[in-house]
């Protein structure tokens, strides 16, 4: 039978979707971990745009209206070996400078 | 499934709880459910966003203080029924908790622990380190010096839960406003007589600090000093992959801790030393960082090496709302009526809220005093009675 | 051509491949298109991005679960296969959702058999073996699979450290970038070679029968600039070039994780360049997901460095704008049959027309995929829509280029700060006030950042008005 999908990491259709969205999972968040959108291999690359449009359109309003949800890293996944590689040295720095600054509430 | 109100608040509610993660939730669905009408849920981003959905999932029994064993023994049974009652899967899934340790130093105290664990029938055993293996097929044992392990520990998917309470709730009339920011609370002569949001004020006899790491400035607004400090802690995703783990690892020596989610996945973290605390909400920063990225990677490859060639996936962190004694604050304050808490949970209030939430909505319908809650009230600072639990990880 | 030639073994099955050729790519000149099957509805998928970001050719590789096949070099007596025997819900439930779906609605599994509690945790204890994709190894078993021949080595990792200027991204804009900084600067660029996801197909496309390029102008004149620029860098002393480097994650305020063919490493910079592209997008239609489908960019990988072998196929190029002449021509190249299907938006130009003509391209106007059609797990046909109750007719083709508006590479820049904004026009997520694909400012954290280009917002036909220029 054919379908047309939304997501296809966790197979999402578009159906599915927009029944997630009427059954009360009514924004982003939740709609990404009620169907899946978003959280599987590609971590949203290639539906993350495609469901917050198509959230936008389930709910008639402007597509910049639909906030963003955090894209966190890494960008590709990445082995625990590749990971325990690292040194830890050059990455003592990124926390004094990242972690102790007074910026007013960061990240989400 | 979860009517989500928008516009603006109702002019008046019988309660209004602060903070749409377990602990509201649970605690607008307990007081619901016992017949209190015209409740109202604040949170200021998405159901879950502040610590719950961020945490682990864990539930464990295995504590050392009888206070927090007391509360986690009825949250598991109360896990066991959640599905059922809420209405939602919550993917409990009791694989049990290893806890183990690389030092002499501790076995001692895991020792003491299982004998008080097993005093309030917590079916919890002690285990030499080759034992582990047949929990846990590959785990690296060479550094090991014990562990404990108790099979009705385990795991569950925090926004199912938080859903299911919402749900729940709903259905039985509580108002839930998401991106909903409180910015200030009416009190005077002693008692709490409103809230104003920036969808407009509520008059409220009884506000309920349930905010987290966001509940030392609340409790602030109307003059309450906690001693809680906001600590900053990360954890991860890795791939799916077909079921290999049973229970959650957890170490007390290096406090790494990881599981397989019901989507087969590994979650889990590890704490940092190094990580700052904080007592502002303007400090807070939830950003990721590579270091936990590494520290976790090298901890879980020695504790575990078939994760080798897994993947990371995604990382994030999330705040803990941490006491001097790491165990809760519920309750009220003398002085001031209506208002009460349920907060400082130090990194376990998914495991705890259930059973806190019971009891708390107990108290404030019925009035009759509880001897736990009590135990746990903020007054326990004043008077000096504070026994820290030992097994905090994470 | 000197390189002798390869043999991987494909579930215990010999095949010879080139050597630099991807798992995916050898896999396709063998007649093996489907690499995978998607989780819930076991639907047949295959090498669609070809960059590594989707799941479609994620297979079994010398053991490891979940390797993306289209980002991995053949190397000899690697053991590839798939993975998807009884995935996750197992193949006899597969086919019965793929049928019928509705019997098990989006989320089932947190509604059913929620009571009484003995019902919820034998639920809980039938479906945690249905969950999961790949299956983990053996440590050992893993070892003695990959061993008796040439592994992989274990990853290293090194420190670049701090530079003046990072540029993110070897094409038009990079480039650019990496030419008007005067600091020191390090350019990270994904392919081998600088001049973005088009270059190779250019140059493949100049050199081919006929050539395809010659009444193409525009494209044309981009490829003198990639060519120019390139060749400027490498005599500007301030640049030092990162190539077949990838950035894998960012992290505030201003470092960036990279992998290469040796491991990881890291560099943090005073300012950063994000000039990553844009994401092929292909649009809804029913069954757009069969493997045979795939957007220019993947086009660009899999008949350029890949070099699939496309003589005598039928390939279907459908929307509009410069991509999709790019396509046609990289696939004529190629020796591919060109089927050139021109959305309603098309507006090609005289000499464009004439070159398809010329070149015996078939062409198709007005048309937009209304769905595809499979035979043996892959591309057989798209259906279209005509417009306006028209005919229905279907296309028989075995490759599909959909060239649609291409879609920001976000979340780099997303990670180090920018704040994003969804913008359909502008093909996604694209910095809130970009202009004239350009947004240059400080992040919160006071990271001096540029995004530039596709990943702005800007089409490549933008990019042709300002090399044209």
């Amino acid at each position: 039978m054919s379908k047309r999908i939304l997501c296809r990491c966790e197979d999402v259709t578009i159906e599915e979707f927009g029944k997630a969205y009427r059954d009360g999972f009514a924004e982003m968040e939740a709609l990404k971990r009620f169907t899946g959108v978003g959280t599987g291999f590609c971590q949203g690359k290639g539906c993350l745009c495609e469901s917050a449009l198509e959230l936008a359109r389930l709910r008639g309003i402007d597509p910049a209206q639909i906030p963003l949800t955090n894209i966190r890293p890494p960008i590709e996944p990445l082995t625990f070996e590749e990971l325990a590689s690292l040194d830890l040295p050059p990455l003592m720095g990124e926390m004094e400078t990242a972690l102790l600054r007074k910026d007013p509430e960061v990240g989400s | 499934m979860i009517p989500l109100p928008e516009g603006p608040v109702p002019a008046t509610a019988d309660a209004v709880i602060v903070g749409g993660g377990i602990n509201g939730l649970a605690i607008a669905y307990e007081l619901a459910r016992r017949g209190m009408k015209h409740l109202v849920v604040l949170e200021r981003d998405y159901l879950g966003s502040g610590s719950t959905g961020r945490c682990g999932g864990g539930i464990r029994q295995q504590w050392t203080t009888e206070e927090n064993i007391r509360l986690a023994q009825e949250s598991v049974a109360a896990f066991e029924r959640l599905a059922g009652e809420l209405g939602l899967q919550t993917f409990f899934r009791q694989g049990g908790y290893l806890m183990v340790t690389e030092d002499e130093s501790h076995l001692d105290s895991m020792r003491k622990a299982v004998a008080l664990q097993n005093s309030c029938q917590v079916p919890s055993r002690f285990l030499e380190p080759r034992e582990c293996l047949e929990i846990v097929p590959q785990l690296d044992i060479s550094r090991l010096k014990g562990a404990s392990f108790c099979q009705k520990d385990g795991t569950a998917y925090p926004f199912s839960v938080v859903w299911g309470y919402a749900k729940a709730s709903a259905r039985r009339g509580v108002q839930i406003f998401i991106r909903t920011r409180l910015l200030e609370v009416r009190h005077g002569d002693g008692r709490i007589t409103g809230v104003v949001t920036d969808r407009g004020e509520i008059a409220t006899p009884l506000l309920i600090n349930c905010a987290g790491p966001w509940s030392r400035s609340l409790a602030a607004m109307v003059g309450v000093q906690l001693p809680n400090r906001q600590e900053r802690h990360e954890i991860m995703v890795s791939e799916s992959c077909k079921p290999f783990l049973d229970p959650m690892v957890i170490s007390i020596s290096d406090g790494i801790y990881f599981s397989q989610s019901m989507r087969g996945e590994i979650v889990g973290g590890i704490g940092d030393p190094q990580e700052p605390h904080w007592d502002r909400p303007d400090q807070f920063d939830t950003r990721s960082q590579l270091r936990f990225a590494v520290r976790f990677a090298r901890a879980l490859t020695a504790y575990w090496p078939p994760a080798r060639q897994l993947r990371l996936m995604r990382q994030w962190a999330g705040m803990y709302d941490v006491t001097p004694d790491h165990r809760p604050i519920l309750g009220g304050v003398p002085g001031l009526e209506g208002y009460q808490m349920a907060c400082g949970y130090s990194g376990h209030g998914f495991m705890l809220a259930p059973m806190a939430a019971s009891r708390l909505a107990k108290q404030i319908t019925t009035g009759e005093p509880d001897k736990i809650i009590d135990s746990l009230s903020l007054a326990r600072f004043a008077r000096g009675d504070i026994e820290a639990d030992a097994f905090v990880v994470g | 051509m000197a390189d002798p030639a390869v043999t991987i073994l494909f579930e215990g099955r010999p095949l010879t491949c080139r050597p630099g050729q991807s798992v995916a790519a050898a896999l396709w000149d063998h007649g093996v298109k489907v690499l995978s099957h998607s989780p819930k509805y076991g639907r047949p998928r295959g090498a669609s991005c070809a960059r590594g970001h989707c799941m479609g050719c994620l297979m079994r590789i010398d053991g490891v679960p979940n390797v993306r096949a289209c980002n991995t070099p053949v190397r000899e007596d690697l053991r590839v296969a798939r993975q998807d025997t009884g995935a996750v819900y197992g193949r006899p439930m597969q086919a019965a959702l793929a049928n019928t779906g509705h019997l098990m609605p989006v989320g089932f599994y947190y509604k059913w058999f929620t009571k009484p509690t003995i019902v919820a945790k034998l639920f809980m204890r039938f479906i945690r073996p249905l969950t999961g994709v790949g299956r983990l190894p053996d440590e050992t078993a893993r070892r003695a699979e990959a061993a008796g021949h040439d592994a992989a080595p274990p990853p290293r990792s090194r420190d670049l450290g701090r530079w003046d200027t990072i540029v993110v991204g070897g094409g038009a804009a990079g480039l650019g970038a990496a030419l008007a900084a005067e600091d020191r600067t390090l350019l990270i660029d994904d392919a081998p070679r600088s001049g973005g996801q088009r270059r190779e197909a250019l140059d493949l496309a100049a050199a081919g029968d006929g050539d395809p390029l010659a009444g193409l102008h525009r494209l044309r004149r981009l490829r003198e600039v990639l060519h120019q620029r390139d060749a400027l860098l490498d005599a500007a002393p301030h640049v030092t070039r990162a190539a077949a480097t990838t950035v894998v994650g960012c992290y505030q305020p201003d470092m960036l994780l990279l992998r290469d063919g040796t491991g990881l490493a890291v560099a943090r910079a005073d300012r950063i360049v994000w000039a990553a592209g844009a994401l092929d997008q292909l649009g809804l239609f029913d069954d757009h997901d069969l493997p045979g489908i795939i957007g220019p960019r993947a086009l660009y990988r899999l008949a350029g460095r890949d070099g699939i072998d496309l003589r005598g196929r039928t390939a279907v190029v459908w929307g509009h704008g410069p991509d999709q002449w790019l396509s046609a021509a990289l696939l004529h190249a190629r020796g591919a049959r060109v089927i050139l299907a021109l959305d309603p938006t098309a507006a090609p130009d005289a000499d464009a027309l004439a070159t398809a003509r010329r070149l015996g391209w078939r062409l198709l106007t007005g048309v937009r995929p209304l769905a595809a059609l499979g035979r043996a797990g892959s591309l057989a046909a798209l259906r279209w829509d005509a417009g306006q109750g028209g005919t229905r007719d279907e296309t028989a083709c075995e490759l599909a280029v959909i060239c649609g508006r291409g879609k920001p590479v976000y979340d780099g820049a997303y990670q180090l700060g920018a704040d994003l904004v969804l913008d359909p026009l502008r093909g996604g997520y694209v910095p809130r006030g970009a202009a004239a694909g350009r947004w240059d400012g400080r992040t919160p954290a006071g990271l001096r950042l540029l995004i530039a280009g596709e990943a702005a917002g800007a089409t490549l036909a933008d990019l042709l008005e300002e090399v044209t220029a």
